[in-house]
């Protein structure tokens, strides 16, 4: 039950074109979580599928239905805003049975599904409040839960938890990837954090400029990026790029590698510098050093390291993670 | 720095209001050598007293309702009761203010000494009830219909404003032409549009007519300015609130019942307060068209303490309709206050 | 204010409209008076068979009454008579008080300093009647009359006949030439009236210079200034002798029959420091008889409310 199609779909504010042309399949039941730098078009995707935007061109289906042209309460879609746009002048329960209200349905079953949806969200305390009275992770929740009262098919998540403090923040993701198998709705969430990303896709699609880089599971993405983009993209701390001498040896025009495969080495080899920085996060070191010849280079080493600033360091690391491109492309081939 | 302003509202609202009630116990003139006397509530009873009269149809020798030509009973003057009657010392010099027909033919006369002070009084109360109702809800439906992202909706925005930046006294001049008896703008519009069927009206000179005409001028000439605080009331709600309620499916009357009304609570609010204080100031209007005539139907509070204190140089009479204005404006707006208080 | 003290033969031949006496002594005079008369003209009476009024010989109430609904009759005016309902304030008691005082009542009895039985007594209540008549037959525009028919409204022939003053006499007599005529007020009963009416000069009661103002006042009513004045801004010269040195007022002149109507006709309004007051009650119950309020409870109502304000001040006295 969910599954969303985009076929071909342009959209163009004006003269302003944001979304090109892109096509995309979203599974039923999938978490697909669509991440990019703001104004990348993330934001316009999930509002063109919401039906609050009018596609300039292509199709958008959704089980099977042409919905491109239908008004946004007929998409069998239920929506969550950064602003958790609750309204003040209800209460908890009114703006969750908010729905159901508008559709006319009885007072008796308006009430019984609110409670269940409550029961969901552990909301059942704070029925009678108003939101004013309640915290941000609690309105977060109401805010879901008015979601949640429709049955919808797909969910919209647009940025939900951007306003959140980050322990929140952490706490709510853990709730929401419950929800998700819990209720088993098609979810389609939109954040410029690739950790929210990683942490709780099953699909990622990154987005540039309102193009689609890649899709794929996290991992996928995280192993195999396809180009230089999304390997910088996906990844915290960032992968290092660096070109040059040592990206000619390995027949690219850009070599990545990610931080965790850096080594520390006590002889001099092909990367040689000073630290410049070090951050100590207790199960890992962060080591940010000034190589000879290229930028900064990070490298993560388990545990704790006994060196400091401006010490000279070496790094070295394994032919089979290193990451190659050219003209900002993977390349796959052998060497 | 503060002091010429506090000095200022010293001088031109705090003590003329707290003249306005000692003066109102008074018999104060304009200009008289006499020297001032403390009446007590005198200026209030003489405007608010009023007696009961009931008086039954005239019978002949038989015992029969005397009938006129039409068929109706007739009833012996009120001039009767009132003018020079030793037996109804009570009624002495009152006049009829209004009838209210009871069972059996009799009627009831309502007399009172100062007919014209309670026809203003009932005047404002009317031009408020309506004109505060009417000219909330116009200003609303227009701030809806300009509160859109079209191209050029400031146009629409300044017409419906321009009438507020000119003064009342200049729109009552205007719309007395519009209203004309004889070749008025709206007599010639009506008359165009029904094809030569509607018979030109008199609107400033009939008695029926000459309140509705002016509440109507009155609503035109406002609107604006309250469209403008509705509309700065409508640009605080947040389109996220909007959209829910677009993907919840709530009808265009549904975003307006459950979102857009309750949001505009506060607005409301001032709205009417302001509405309310306005309508019961009305003055220039009255000033320019009508001179409270055509038999008192126009005739208002304010125009009234004017014409006592100023015209009839009697400041106390003027003073006490003052007294009364604040009173009433008082206690409404109180009123307001306690509906539309927070419920929890 | 303080009484004048000017040598009586100063005084010689001055209209009495242009002298304010009041307890026997002189408090103010005026450089000049006003007049009414009922503007016509001589073509529409004629075609119509309306005899001609003078001032020896001024139409009754019946002629008057007649001659309006012969004219609203013709169909080729609005209305027959113009009373100036859109000149409201002070015009209402100078104009239309006459009237009353014709049928023999007045606003205020100067004997009793009532305005009681004066008022609304017979007469009064008989002149309301009549008054209210005019308008229930549409003989006349009623009190929304708009103030540009009332400055145009005759000379443009919308209506046939109008009750002004002199001020308004030129431009008729541009626009009509010798057919114009300046006709005397009807005769209600008790003779012609019509108000006596002039801005004057009058002294402080606190003034430090008395004498000095009175020679002042002495000076500028000799004849050559009056005269001066008359011609400066039109009005009717309160003596003959000033008169006759302007063209207008003359002997022969365009406007003499004005300086004849002011002779012969002006009564002097209630002389009373109560008419302030009078004048405005006054002024709302001929526009509420106007508007069909009923003529008797009104005039009452005006009469009481005239009564309480000259009680409340003590008589005025």
């Amino acid at each position: 039950m969910g599954q969303v199609i985009l076929k071909s779909v342009q959209k163009k504010f004006g003269d302003l074109e944001v979304i090109p042309n892109l096509s995309l399949i979203i599974p039923k039941g999938s978490f697909t979580v669509l991440v990019g730098p703001s104004g990348c078009g993330k934001s316009t995707i999930l509002r063109l599928i919401a039906g609050l935007e009018d596609a300039t061109g292509g199709e958008i289906i959704i089980d099977d239905i042409d919905v491109t042209h239908l008004e946004p309460s007929k998409r069998k879609i239920a929506m969550v805003f950064q602003s958790y746009a609750l309204y003040p002048h209800m209460t908890v329960a009114e703006n969750i049975g908010f729905g159901l209200t508008l559709a006319k349905v009885s007072k008796k079953d308006i009430q019984k599904r609110v409670s269940e949806v409550a029961k969901i969200l552990q909301l059942e305390k704070l029925l009678q409040r108003k939101p004013k009275q309640l915290s941000g992770g609690q309105r977060q929740r109401v805010a879901i839960g008015r979601a949640i009262t429709r049955n919808p098919k797909v969910f919209l998540f647009d940025e939900p938890l951007s306003n959140l403090d980050a322990s929140l923040r952490g706490q709510m993701r853990v709730e929401l990837t419950e929800l998700h198998a819990q209720i088993k709705a098609t979810m389609v969430y939109v954040t410029h954090d690739q950790v929210e990303a990683m942490t709780m896709a099953d699909q990622i699609v990154v987005l540039n400029q309102g193009v689609i880089e890649q899709v794929g599971t996290p991992m996928d993405l995280y192993d195999f990026p396809d180009s230089l983009f999304v390997a910088r993209f996906i990844g915290s701390p960032k992968m290092n790029i660096m070109e040059g001498e040592i990206a000619e040896k390995y027949f690219c025009q850009k070599l990545g590698v990610r931080p965790e495969h850096m080594e520390i080495s006590k002889e001099e080899g092909l990367l040689n510098g000073s630290i410049r920085h070090i951050e100590k996060l207790g199960a890992d070191t962060l080591v940010y050093s000034e190589i000879k010849g290229y930028d900064t280079i990070t490298a993560r080493v388990v545990g704790n390291l006994e060196m400091k600033i401006g010490d000279t360091i070496h790094l070295r690391f394994d032919k089979k993670h290193v990451h190659r491109f050219s003209n900002g492309n993977r390349l796959n081939t052998q060497f | 720095m503060a002091l010429p302003a506090c000095l200022l509202v010293f001088t031109f609202l705090i003590l003329p209001f707290f003249m306005a009630f000692g003066l109102s116990l008074t018999n104060q003139r304009l200009v008289s050598p006499n020297p001032t006397e403390f009446v007590g509530l005198d200026n209030f009873k003489k405007m608010l007293g009023v007696s009961f009269l009931i008086i039954e149809p005239e019978m002949d020798e038989a015992g029969h309702i005397k009938l006129d030509n039409e068929g109706n009973p007739i009833y012996p003057r009120v001039r009767n009761f009132t003018r020079n009657q030793e037996d109804f010392p009570q009624f002495y010099k009152k006049r009829e203010w209004f009838q209210l027909g009871l069972q059996d033919g009799k009627v009831l006369v309502v007399l009172s000494q100062d007919v014209v002070f309670l026809k203003a009084l009932a005047n404002t109360m009317l031009f408020a009830l309506v004109v505060c109702p009417v000219q909330a809800g116009l200003a609303l439906f227009l701030a809806l219909l300009i509160n859109q992202p079209l191209r050029g909706i400031n146009i629409f925005r300044t017409i419906y404003f321009a009438p507020v930046v000119i003064s009342m006294v200049v729109v009552s001049m205007l719309w007395r032409f519009i209203y004309d008896g004889q070749n008025g703008l709206l007599n010639t519009l009506m008359q165009m549009f029904s094809f030569g069927l509607f018979e030109p009206i008199d609107w400033l000179g009939n008695t029926s007519t000459a309140l509705p005409a002016i509440m109507a001028m009155s609503v035109w000439q406002g609107v604006g300015f309250h469209m403008v605080i509705w509309l700065s009331g409508l640009q605080t709600i947040p389109l996220s609130h909007y959209e829910v309620a677009r993907i919840e499916g709530a009808t265009r009357w549904q975003t307006f019942r459950y979102v857009t009304w309750p949001s505009l609570r506060n607005t409301a609010i001032l709205v009417m307060v302001i509405i309310t204080m306005q309508a019961f100031t009305l003055y220039p209007q009255i000033q320019v068209m009508t001179r409270g005539g055509p038999l008192d139907s126009t005739q208002s509070l304010v125009f009234q303490a004017v014409i006592r204190g100023y015209e009839k140089q009697d400041i106390s009479g003027g003073s006490a309709i003052s007294v009364i204005l604040f009173l009433l404006v008082l206690s409404i707006s109180l009123f307001q206050r306690y509906l539309t208080r927070e419920k929890n | 204010m303080a009484p004048l003290s000017i040598d009586e033969s100063k005084l010689d031949g001055f209209l009495p409209g242009a002298l304010g006496r009041w307890n026997g002594e002189l408090y103010a005079v005026g450089l000049w008076d006003a007049a009414c008369a009922i503007f016509a003209r001589k073509s529409v009476l004629e075609a119509n068979g309306i005899r001609i009024p003078t001032l020896d010989n001024p139409w009754n109430q019946e002629e008057f009454d007649a001659a309006l609904v012969t004219l609203q009759g013709s169909g080729d005016f609005e209305y027959a008579l113009d009373l100036g309902m859109a000149w409201t304030g002070e015009w209402y008691p100078y104009a239309f008080g006459p009237f009353l005082q014709s049928f023999g009542g007045d606003i205020i009895n100067v004997e009793t300093n009532m305005a009681n039985d004066a008022l609304n007594g017979d007469a009064g209540i008989a002149f309301g009647e009549f008054w209210q008549s005019l308008f229930a037959r549409d003989l006349v525009p009623g009190t929304s009359q708009d103030g540009a028919d009332r400055e145009t409204g005759f000379i443009e022939g919308q209506y046939a006949l109008q009750w002004n003053g002199n001020w308004a006499a030129l431009p008729a007599l541009d626009a009509f030439g010798d057919d114009m005529l300046f006709l005397p007020a009807p005769d209600f009963g008790t003779g012609p009236k019509i108000g006596a009416a002039s801005w004057q000069f009058g002294i402080s009661a606190t003034s430090e210079h008395k004498d000095g103002a009175s020679a002042f006042i002495e000076f500028a009513i000799q004849d050559k200034y009056l005269s001066a004045f008359s011609q400066g801004i039109g009005l009717i010269p309160p003596t003959a002798e000033a008169s006759a040195m302007t063209p207008n007022y003359s002997a022969g002149g365009p406007l003499e029959v004005f300086y004849g109507l002011s002779n012969e006709q002006a009564t002097l309004r209630a002389v009373t420091p109560a008419y302030v007051v009078a004048g405005k009650v006054f002024e709302k119950a001929m526009a509420d008889i106007a508007n069909g309020a009923d003529v008797a409870d009104t005039l009452d109502t005006a009469a009481d409310e005239i009564d309480a304000d000259i009680d409340q001040n003590s008589g005025y006295q």
